[in-house]
């Protein structure tokens, strides 16, 4: 697949934006995230006793000549977080008047370009069967990030999908060190769900999107019908699509989105529904702020 | 329950080709999707199976598949057949002269009447009655009424009539109705007797009763007597009948009749009897003649005999400065009083007005007219004088040979010898006219009428200056013109029922009332010259005139009962209703138009119900 997904002028308006994490107290030094550990920023975080050993510069003198007691003054501490995306890459992703795939990438370089403008790590991988394959990985800085956009533009969707196998067997998981976006259309049995308890066992933070064309949230097809998957040919569903049926559907898409929802609830992570055919500003400004997962 | 066209279930072929297009067309779409996992999962979200939801998707089939087995179960037209079943009665009632005849105090109309109220009495509720009365017009006294009681009064309004008609007339109006419903009954109540009987049942209410008729009569003046001659029938066997001449007292047959003579004669069976009675010369106003005998129908047993005293004298102004030739022609043709001027000042009061070679201001709007070598105009009649014309020699007229009946009384017993004429006078006309003679195709003599539609004649040339009234035709040929200007009141005074008499209104007539023989009395439009009247009734008719002088008249004359309904026994070979009584009424309902029509229905509403279907519940 080689299609042009980066709009530039999209970038401007992510620029005051960035991606809030709750829970994540590692991360490598140097970043730009308020850590809940204390630090050496110059953002103030609290006081406490002098301990014999501590750093005696840290010694508020001003309280001292108060209450004749030593204080420390405690900082908090800025960490440079490792935002990793996950984009599911099997075959029924590059579907829709809307393709999936292409708003899956796009969205994906949206969150990516975040995470860079917050001076974090940024990694996005390729969930291709049961393996994680790396697009990017651990770009720092706009100008590696402008560089990499080639390489996500060449990603293919052309496996089946294997959430859970593909994100476990990735060696490069961390700890504690950031966001984790799953970008799927989650339409696997309960396969997510190892995947992102895992993850949150690695403290990482977690959002899943799931994104459906169109054609998946209002199908149109009446009568008699013989519906192949695309992931397995011999997978196919033959019946006369009625408008009971249509309704059946609905209703079995509402259960699947509330499934995945109340997991994530579950697992204090963020879950996202979005149209391929939503525009990113929608997603982004709306959806994703809306959810907090951007702030 | 049968099947009239049984070859009609052939389209039942339909429905099993129909199972076939429906199996055959309802392939599955193929498509493809990106995943099947939620189609897979609604199957946990469809709501149980009804029981009818199979039969739900297959609705079109079903829907199609009926109207195949509708529209071939039309096309083979079953009919229930049900015991005493309600039916649609058509009744056919034969209204002529011959059902008066009586049997057993009863007529046959009567007769008819009784069994028509039976078969209304014994159908069953729901049966529609439709009668059609064979009368002089025929027509449908009622169509498809549903009420008994109303089917039988309506007969108490009907009553046979004096005329001879024969069953044609409501025999194809009756056709007319079979070939649009033939599920009528057809019923016809008559006193003939058919041989062969096809879609419908004669009802015979003869019973073979006697009857004897006078078939003609008349009178005539021999050697100071008078001579009454005329010839009877006997029907079915022979019998001596006195055969009486009468002259009665009054018309009303209540006073006392004085028989003039008596016969007895012996008639055979069937065959024509003449009788003979010669009386002397009387002051008779009227005869009559009268088969004393005992039968079943008494208006053929009397016959009036009239004199027609209708050819009276007429009055005649004579506007002429030289009369002499035509006073004494008038007077020769019978005008009792002929006053001869110079100029005419406006009078009127004549039967005839003569104007020769005069000026006239305006024609008299009474009488008939002759207008000899006019020169000037003359509003209200027909021509427009143009120019005179001159001819050395003489002009030869030549008789005209048209072909009309006007011409023909107008010409006739003329011989035609050459007539001169030195000058005459060219006209313009206004209005059709006959000419008796031209003169190169100009008319000389033709005959018309004026504005006030009264009749005139009109001569282009003087009679002085032409060689006419020393012609052998001169005498003729007035009298075929006062024949012509002044006919009889009424040409004869003995008619058979069903004629139409003809009334000549004379000019000075004020009034003419006329009482029919059932004592209808009614007064006669003057409008026109001639009156036709219908005589339907049998009997005396009487014709009262009064004049512009308040002088009243009275013509009678007989209306004979027809002879061709005399006979009691009439057999008649066959009587037919065409088509087929089951059938009948569908050949003309489900022609290929209406196959077709009925077909393109079921597809629309087919198609339309598969359309609403898919469009808006699936």
């Amino acid at each position: 697949m080689n299609k042009k997904i980066v709009d530039e002028s999209l970038f401007q308006s992510l620029e005051q934006l960035e991606i809030y994490l709750k829970d994540n107290v590692a991360g490598a030094f140097g970043g730009n995230h308020r850590s809940r550990k204390i630090g050496s920023s110059s953002e103030f975080a609290d006081y406490r006793e002098y301990i014999p050993g501590d750093d005696i510069r840290r010694i508020d003198w001003n309280i001292f000549s108060r209450f004749e007691k030593l204080f420390l003054k405690l900082f908090l501490d800025e960490r440079q977080m490792h935002i990793k995306i996950y984009i599911d890459c099997s075959r029924s992703m590059d579907f829709g008047t809307n393709n999936k795939g292409v708003s899956a990438l796009r969205l994906a370089v949206c969150l990516a370009y975040l995470s860079i403008s917050s001076l974090d790590k940024v990694s996005i991988y390729a969930l291709r069967g049961k393996k994680c394959e790396k697009v990017i990985e651990g770009i720092i800085g706009k100008e590696s990030f402008y560089n990499s956009i080639k390489a996500i533009e060449n990603v293919e969707f052309d496996q089946n999908s294997c959430i859970s196998d593909a994100i476990m067997s990735s060696p490069t998981i961390g700890y504690g060190d950031g966001m984790s976006f799953i970008i799927s259309d989650f339409m696997v049995e309960e396969d997510y769900k190892n995947a992102i308890g895992y993850l949150r066992n690695k403290h990482r933070d977690v959002t899943c999107i799931q994104i459906l064309s169109d054609e998946e949230i209002n199908p149109m097809y009446r009568g008699k019908t013989i519906l192949y998957d695309s992931e397995n040919s011999n997978k196919l569903f033959k019946r006369n699509i009625t408008k009971e049926r249509i309704k059946a559907y609905h209703m079995a898409l509402e259960y699947v989105k509330k499934q995945l929802s109340d997991f994530c609830l579950s697992r204090e992570a963020n879950y996202l529904f979005v149209s391929s055919s939503d525009s990113l500003d929608d997603i982004i400004i709306n959806k994703a702020i809306q959810k907090e997962v951007i702030k | 329950m049968t099947l009239l066209y049984p070859l009609g279930l052939i389209g039942l072929i339909g429905v099993p080709l129909l199972i076939l297009i429906y199996i055959l067309k309802s392939k599955y779409k193929e498509t493809t999707v990106a995943s099947t996992f939620l189609w897979e999962l609604s199957d946990k979200f469809m709501k149980k199976k009804q029981p009818f939801s199979t039969l739900k998707g297959l609705l079109s089939l079903i829907l199609q598949i009926l109207c195949v087995i509708f529209v071939s179960l039309s096309l083979s037209h079953p009919i229930l057949h049900l015991k005493d079943s309600a039916k649609n009665y058509l009744f056919i009632l034969d209204e002529s002269a011959s059902m008066n005849m009586e049997c057993e105090g009863k007529t046959r109309f009567e007769l008819a009447l009784e069994e028509i109220t039976s078969l209304i009495n014994n159908s069953r509720d729901g049966s529609k009655y439709t009668l059609i009365e064979q009368n002089k017009s025929s027509s449908i006294l009622y169509s498809y009424l549903e009420s008994k009681e109303k089917a039988k009064t309506e007969l108490n309004r009907l009553s046979p009539t004096t005329l001879n008609i024969d069953e044609v007339e409501a025999i194809s109006l009756a056709q007319e109705l079979f070939k649009e419903d033939s599920s009528f009954e057809v019923y016809y109540f008559t006193d003939k007797e058919y041989a062969k009987q096809e879609n419908i049942t004669v009802i015979n209410c003869s019973n073979n009763e006697y009857n004897a008729s006078i078939k003609n009569c008349s009178y005539e003046i021999v050697n100071d007597s008078f001579v009454i001659e005329g010839s009877f029938i006997s029907y079915s066997e022979t019998r001596d009948i006195e055969v009486q001449l009468i002259v009665p007292d009054t018309l009303k047959n209540d006073g006392e009749d004085k028989i003039l003579a008596s016969k007895i004669i012996t008639a055979n069976q069937n065959e024509d009897t003449l009788f003979s009675f010669t009386v002397p010369l009387d002051n008779y106003a009227y005869f009559l003649v009268l088969l004393n005998v005992e039968d079943s129908l008494e208006y053929d047993n009397y016959y009036y005999l009239f004199g027609n005293d209708s050819n009276g004298e007429f009055t005649t102004l004579l506007v002429s400065s030289n009369p002499f030739f035509l006073k004494n022609v008038i007077s020769a043709c019978g005008s009792s009083n002929i006053r001869v001027t110079s100029s005419y000042n406006g009078e009127t009061g004549y039967d005839l007005y003569v104007f020769d070679s005069c000026s006239i201001s305006s024609l008299p709007n009474d009488g008939s007219i002759i207008l000899m070598n006019i020169s000037s105009n003359v509003p209200s009649s027909m021509i427009i004088p143009q120019e005179k014309m001159t001819v050395s020699g003489g002009a030869k007229l030549s008789l005209s040979n048209e072909e009309s009946i006007r011409y023909n009384d107008l010409s006739k017993d003329l011989l035609g010898n050459d007539i001169y004429v030195s000058e005459f006078m060219r006209y313009s006309l206004t209005k059709d006219f006959t000419t008796i003679y031209n003169y190169n195709g100009i008319p000389m003599v033709f005959a018309g009428n004026t504005s006030f539609d009264n009749k005139e004649v009109i001569f282009s040339f003087d009679v002085h200056n032409s060689s006419l009234p020393l012609n052998i035709d001169y005498v003729p040929l007035f009298r075929n013109i006062i024949s012509y200007l002044l006919p009889p009141f009424i040409e004869r005074t003995n008619f058979v029922a069903g004629e139409k008499i003809k009334i000549n209104v004379l000019s000075n007539l004020e009034s003419i009332r006329l009482n029919t023989s059932n004592n209808y009395s009614t007064y006669l439009p003057l409008s026109n010259s001639e009156i036709y009247y219908d005589l339907d009734y049998v009997g005396v008719y009487s014709l009262i005139t009064t004049s512009k002088s308040n002088q009243t008249k009275a013509y009678y004359v007989y209306v004979s009962y027809p002879i061709e309904e005399s006979n009691p026994i009439d057999f008649q070979e066959k009587i037919i209703l065409y088509g087929d009584k089951s059938k009948g009424n569908y050949d003309s309902q489900f022609d290929l138009l209406f196959i077709s029509f009925i077909l393109l229905l079921c597809f629309i509403v087919v198609e339309w119900e598969v359309y609403v279907y898919d469009e808006h519940f699936i």
